[in-house]
């Protein structure tokens, strides 16, 4: 992750990738590939086998790089990650229906061409294919959530302070008070207001990483903090939804 | 990758864990909900990174951390010594000025030499070949103070520590002779492992010293004038190290209260309740405006904030804060013409030591009667930005205009924060004194605008006007003279024309001659009269009369014989007949004599004239007002012909001659005792200190129908609230700033003390107090057990009682 902490939205990436090879469309590729989390969750509630899944997966990758997806793909939807489940999805159905023809001899293309073909009967008596988008979106803010976690640890190793993270970051959500300044102060040899200033600043430096990494995935700085708020949204309806679908998942 | 994101629940939302134990959930939630926004990261793309790059190949470039008004700063790696340093790179544009480089060279020298563990230090500064200046300094690895502001709670005695270690850096570069000039919380660094830093010692110079700051339309520059001293706004050029002071002061007021002290703000205690009254002076005085009421060190400003901290009150902590120089309190009346002529605005101007205080009242223009009750506007020194006075001939200008419409907004016809009253030449006196007070609290707020030199023209305008009339009449008796020398006029009728004008003219000579060189202006009006002679009441009378008896002389006449005709056939018929001549001229003479002494009964004051009281509150019991008549008719015995009546419920009329006016003034006046003295048992002296008069005396209960209430809300700056206990007592909860002045002026009395307040006939008087006042003092209304509003609305409005009614006691 040797990024350069540069912030560019992610239509201008898209768009240097669709025109030219080489770095312009490894940058884009790396974008992808950090979201590869949901993308194969979403597969797997499509009805994919893990297998399938992780194929499928990584063709897609493979697909957006070598330049026949992007040609196709429009980048004007606003966001990243509506763009992605889009292309996702047709990719999706693409395969499914090649998958199909290959099994039925070529008589496949009578098929309507349709998301409706996918195999996910659940879904399509369900009539509700939007449920599956909201539980794409639950993913991605997962993934945002991890994606900035992974480049607050990597700044914190690069300044050799990779035991402070360690230490704090499970109290980025605890409830912040004196006593718990002095616990952390002892086990990390600092003093207790050293510590307060180290909490804080984590706490500062994951709001601001969060917003680098979601920055990436808007197309408009000043929708920032409505992306946030969204994406807060996105996995405030998880909860009580996902035990019930954890039983399913497991199965 | 699915199974590892759910292997865990949240312990407080019971949401799965992401990686490494973090629940999305709350960290999406927190950061939805951040009150302050965070300012969004700087904006530097991959290119212009890299480009950046190219020109500092000694450093490895991270990533920016702010942008400044002079440039981006970024986090780098010098590769040389493995170390972490911050880099800031200055903005093309400013760099692109030769005189700035120069400066920015001068001053990176004088920068480097400062060492102190609480001061960023400097390692290397310059410009590369491609002519990007720059600057290198230690890499701080924490948080600057406004990011820590937006999540951290800074507890008093943290926010005291941390002012200690901002006053000794600052300390250390003040005997440097260097000054910060742009203290904010963004330039203030907390570091994670304990320590405390300022960063950008002195670069605010780097502009021109000479202009203002500059103001760009980003916020953020924006938002750091409100760390600025006043002076550092007002006059750049010539400030010094105690502007340093004041911006610190700012951010320690906002630690202590999370807010700016803007406006007419309150001491930090009233807004945390966790701020020790000690500090509220510490942190007042750092904010004063007058850099000379200030801490005059940051060491000493240090050393206030230990001795607060430590509850000790020090020699110099008790050192009055803000200067009680015992002003004398003025007011002028005011008067504006209002709403088409319709309506006028009267009222008083005075200046106390935190602002312009005005009452006014609106009344009928023609008929004097009273539109709407007594209103008040106080506008803080600091709203001000200029109060000028122009004399006038009849009507002098002053022009108060305020920073924001909002404070004289009230006023009737204010335009856009601008208020322009008149007052009347009578009162000017009053008017340049109101100023000389102003200057002295508030120097900068005054327009040096009465100049000695602009009245010695308005003078020497009357004076030559006066000697010019003179001219031209003295050229007018000279013709009248060669006319008979000629003799086309007889002798009589010249002589006696001469003997008519010339006192005129002669008066108006002499007049205009004393005038222009010893500036009395009575000798100017008693001039001016003279060549108004034909306009007044007597040429009135004279000229009817004159032309009556022309007609009929002429009418006589013609029955004679044949009469000339053509032009001057009139006058040569009046000079045929000399009795006729004789005749006309006695009316004349007449005519004259009367307008002689009708000039000289107004010059002298011999006609009737009027004065009218003003009984501030009504007196319920109709007995009262006839024992105040009666007393004023008795103080008034002496003189003839004057008589008192009442007008009204509330105005009583002096009817007098118009020389009388003064002397009835004198005696109805008497030395007005001060509502508030402070009384020395010991030695039965009393001190009246017209500042304090002046905060308790000039307030009205906030609405006069709370006629049952038992407590009025003041808006004075010295008492928080006024209430009346048990029907006979009053009592006074001082407001901080009041309590702090008024024990300072007890601290002053040795042995037991007495403070008294008001002592016209509604209050008692005195409450007995020894060593350290109470914050809520009680005193005895005597109101024969029956609580008044007006009892207590005399009592808080004690100067403004007349001096009239005290004297009926």
């Amino acid at each position: 992750m040797k990024s350069m902490f540069a912030t560019t939205h992610w239509t201008a990436v898209f768009q240097a990738a669709k025109e030219q090879k080489g770095a312009p469309r490894q940058h884009f590729g790396l974008l992808v590939q950090k979201y590869w989390g949901p993308l194969y969750h979403y597969a797997r509630k499509q009805g994919l086998q893990a297998e399938d899944a992780e194929d499928a997966t990584q063709a897609f990758m493979q697909e957006m790089l070598s330049g026949e997806l992007l040609q196709r793909a429009d980048p004007t939807r606003g966001r990243f990650r509506t763009f992605l489940l889009h292309a996702w999805k047709q990719y999706l159905i693409d395969r499914h229906r090649f998958e199909t023809r290959e099994k039925r001899g070529g008589k496949a293309s009578e098929l309507p061409l349709t998301e409706s073909a996918i195999p996910n009967r659940d879904e399509r008596i369900d009539g509700q294919l939007l449920v599956s988008d909201t539980e794409f979106f639950t993913r991605w803010a997962d993934q945002v959530v991890e994606n900035a976690m992974q480049r607050l640890e990597e700044e914190y190793r690069e300044n050799d302070r990779h035991h402070v993270f360690q230490k704090l970051r499970e109290h980025l959500t605890s409830e912040l008070h004196g006593a718990l300044y002095q616990e952390l102060g002892e086990s990390l040899n600092i003093t207790p207001a050293a510590a307060k200033v180290a909490m804080h600043r984590l706490k500062h430096r994951f709001g601001a990483t969060l917003r680098d990494v979601v920055a990436e995935t808007i197309d408009d700085l000043n929708t920032l903090e409505e992306e946030i708020a969204f994406l807060a949204n996105a996995v405030a309806t998880r909860s009580s939804k996902e035990s019930s679908q954890k039983t399913t998942d497991s199965l | 990758m699915a199974s590892q994101l759910d292997s865990m629940a949240c312990s407080q939302c019971g949401s799965p864990l992401v990686l490494g134990g973090n629940c999305s959930r709350c960290l999406l939630l927190a950061e939805s909900n951040r009150v302050k926004r965070m300012i969004p990261p700087p904006i530097v793309t991959t290119d212009e990174l890299e480009g950046l790059q190219k020109s500092f190949p000694q450093y490895q470039l991270k990533r920016a951390i702010g942008q400044g008004g002079m440039g981006s700063i970024f986090q780098a790696k010098q590769t040389t010594l493995d170390r972490d340093v911050a880099l800031k790179i200055i903005d093309p544009k400013i760099s692109a000025d030769q005189t700035f480089l120069d400066r920015f060279e001068r001053e990176a020298k004088v920068l480097a030499k400062l060492s102190h563990p609480n001061i960023v230090a400097i390692y290397d500064f310059g410009r590369t070949p491609d002519g990007i200046a720059y600057l290198v300094m230690e890499f701080v690895y924490g948080l600057n103070l406004r990011e820590a502001m937006s999540t951290m709670e800074f507890s008093v005695a943290e926010a005291s520590n941390l002012m200690q270690s901002l006053c000794d850096a600052l300390f250390y570069a003040h005997q440097r002779g260097v000054i910060h000039r742009d203290i904010k919380p963004e330039n203030i660094l907390l570091g994670d492992d304990g320590t405390l830093k300022i960063a950008d010692f002195g670069i605010a110079k780097w502009n021109d010293p000479r202009s203002a700051p500059r103001i760009t339309a980003t916020q953020q520059v924006l938002g750091t004038l409100h760390y600025l001293a006043p002076e550092q706004i007002e006059s750049p050029g010539e400030v010094d190290h105690r502007i340093d002071i004041y911006s610190l002061g700012v951010v320690y007021y906002e630690l202590l209260t999370g807010r700016l002290p803007v406006g007419n703000f309150e001491p930090p205690s009233h807004l945390n309740s966790q701020v020790p009254r000690e500090l509220d002076r510490v942190v007042m005085r750092a904010l004063s405006r007058r850099p000379s009421a200030r801490y005059q060190s940051a060491d000493e400003f240090r050393s206030a904030i230990v001795s607060s901290a430590e509850g000790v009150h020090s020699a110099e902590t008790n050192a009055p804060e803000i200067e009680l120089k015992p002003l004398p309190v003025i007011s002028v009346p005011i008067e504006r013409e209002d709403m088409a002529g319709f309506a006028k605005v009267l009222g008083s101007l005075q200046c106390t030591p935190k602002g312009v205080f005005i009452e006014y009242q609106v009344r009928d223009a023609i008929f004097g009667t009273i539109k709407s009750p007594l209103r008040s506007i106080m506008i803080p020194w600091g709203r001000i930005t200029r109060i000028d006075f122009k004399p006038g001939i009849y009507y002098g200008k002053l022009a108060l205009v305020g920073d924001s419409i909002s404070a004289l907004q009230s006023f009737p016809d204010a335009e856009s924060g601008k208020i322009e009253v008149k007052i009347k030449r009578v009162n000017q006196d009053l008017a340049i004194r109101v100023l000389e007070s102003a200057r002295t609290i508030a120097p900068e707020s005054v327009q040096p605008s009465v100049s000695p030199k602009r009245a010695v023209s308005q003078h020497l305008l009357l004076s030559l006007g006066l000697i010019f009339l003179g001219i031209l009449n003295s050229g007018f008796l000279a013709i009248l003279l060669v006319l008979t020398a000629s003799g086309s006029m007889a002798w009589l009728p010249a002589i006696l024309l001469c003997v008519v004008f010339g006192p005129i003219i002669l008066t108006q000579f002499t007049c205009g001659i004393i005038h222009a060189f010893s500036g009395i202006e009575e000798v100017g009006h008693v001039g001016l009269v003279a060549s108004m002679l034909p306009c007044t009441p007597c040429a009135l009378i004279g000229i009817p009369l004159g032309i009556w008896g022309r007609t009929w002389l002429f009418r006589q006449s013609t029955l004679e014989a044949a009469q000339p005709v053509g032009f001057g056939a009139t006058t040569r018929i009046f000079l045929r007949d000399a009795r006729n001549a004789q005749l006309v001229v006695a009316m004349e003479t007449i005519g004259a004599a009367v307008a002689i002494l009708g000039i000289g009964g107004y010059s002298l004051g011999l006609y009737p004239s009027q004065i009218v009281y003003r009984v501030v509150w009504q007196i319920e019991n109709k007995g009262d007002f006839g024992a105040l008549q009666k007393s004023m008719q008795a103080r008034l015995s002496a003189s003839t012909g004057v008589v008192v009546a009442s007008l009204g419920d509330e105005r009583v009329q002096v009817r007098c001659w118009r020389f009388q006016e003064s002397h009835i003034q004198n005696q109805l006046q008497m030395q007005r005792p001060p509502s508030v003295v402070v009384v020395d048992r010991a030695s039965g002296v009393s001190r009246p200190d017209p500042v304090l008069e002046s905060y308790l005396g000039t307030r009205q209960p906030a609405s006069a129908d709370q006629a049952d209430g038992t407590a009025i809300v003041l808006q004075s700056d010295w008492v928080e609230k006024v209430q009346i206990e048990g029907g006979d007592s009053i009592a006074i909860e001082w407001s901080e700033a009041g309590w702090q002045r008024v024990s300072q002026l007890v601290g002053n009395v040795e042995s037991t003390a007495t403070l008294g307040l008001a002592t016209n006939r509604w209050i008692e008087g005195a409450s007995k107090i020894s060593g350290p006042i109470p914050k809520r003092m009680v005193f005895r209304m005597r109101t024969d057990g029956e609580s008044s509003p007006k009892a207590v609305q005399a009592a808080i409005r004690g100067p403004d009682l007349p001096a009239l009614l005290e004297a009926i006691q």
